[in-house]
């Protein structure tokens, strides 16, 4: 009987399934959500701090863009024009939110003299514990260090991509990179 | 007389200690670079399933886009 059961279930999990698809009133659109929803989702959700709110804001880049599309005129990659349209979205809920991390140069020093070494591995237990800390990390760096450090992370950015995304230049973006991963190095260590 | 332990096998005992501790969680991961970690981490976290849904029904309620666009996308833009 129970096998029964178990092929009753496989036949009503497929067109279940079929039926939880999107149904994309363009499709060309679905494409574009597919190619580049997770992207935007993981800039979100640690841009953010909270996986409700990633979701939302996902939700809104993405109603955004198609609202936009018209504006758009390839000038640039379509990942990074949803990448600033997410950027310009998640600052926006920071501010109305109140939530920025504001510090000062004296913090950035601590961080990047740190006994904390870049090459040094970085060691986690589990990935519940890895999502937490990761978190702890970049909320408490410089926004600047936690957009660069995110966005660097895509491997479908180049550098290039990342300093016109950040109006600044490619070797700017380098060096700063340079003191986020040394300041992230050091302030997750600190999260342990 | 056996020999005081030094400080790393002092260390290291308390590590097997803490890693006997956590037997019930997945093996210790280590990464070389904070890039290869955040990149990890976005793996492990993707878009919940029904957001591709939501944002479907709500697009499906806007006009359709200026239709130049998608000619100009898809012709390689």
């Amino acid at each position: 009987m129970e096998s029964v059961a178990t092929i009753a279930e496989s036949v009503d999990t497929e067109p279940a399934r079929a039926a939880q698809r999107p149904k994309w009133a363009s499709p060309e659109f679905g494409a574009v959500y597919e190619e580049h929803a997770r992207g935007i989702y993981y800039l979100a959700l640690r841009f953010l701090g909270d996986p409700t709110a990633a979701e939302d804001a996902t939700h809104d880049v993405f109603l955004k863009a198609y609202r936009k599309l018209g504006d758009f005129r390839g000038d640039s990659a379509v990942r990074t024009w949803l990448y600033r349209i997410t950027i310009n979205h998640c600052q926006n809920l920071l501010q109305s939110w109140q939530r920025r991390h504001l510090f000062s140069n004296a913090d950035d020093v601590v961080w990047e003299t740190a006994a904390a070494a870049t090459d040094s591995p970085l060691r986690v237990l589990e990935t519940k514990e890895l999502g937490e800390r990761i978190q702890k990390t970049l909320d408490a760096l410089p926004e600047e260090y936690r957009l660069l450090l995110l966005l660097v992370a895509d491997e479908k950015m180049s550098y290039d991509e990342v300093a016109e995304l950040t109006r600044q230049t490619p070797d700017a973006v380098r060096g700063k990179l340079h003191r986020a991963r040394k300041a992230f190095v050091a302030h997750f260590q600190k999260t342990a | 007389m056996e020999p005081q332990p030094s400080k790393l096998q002092h260390r290291q005992v308390q590590e097997t200690t803490a890693q006997e501790q956590t037997v019930q969680q997945p093996a210790g991961r280590e990464f070389g670079s904070v890039d290869e970690m955040i990149r990890y981490d976005a793996q492990q976290n993707p878009p919940p399933a029904h957001l591709a849904n939501r944002v479907a029904e709500s697009v499906a309620d806007l006009p359709k886009p200026a239709r130049s666009w998608w000619q100009k996308w898809f012709a390689g833009g």
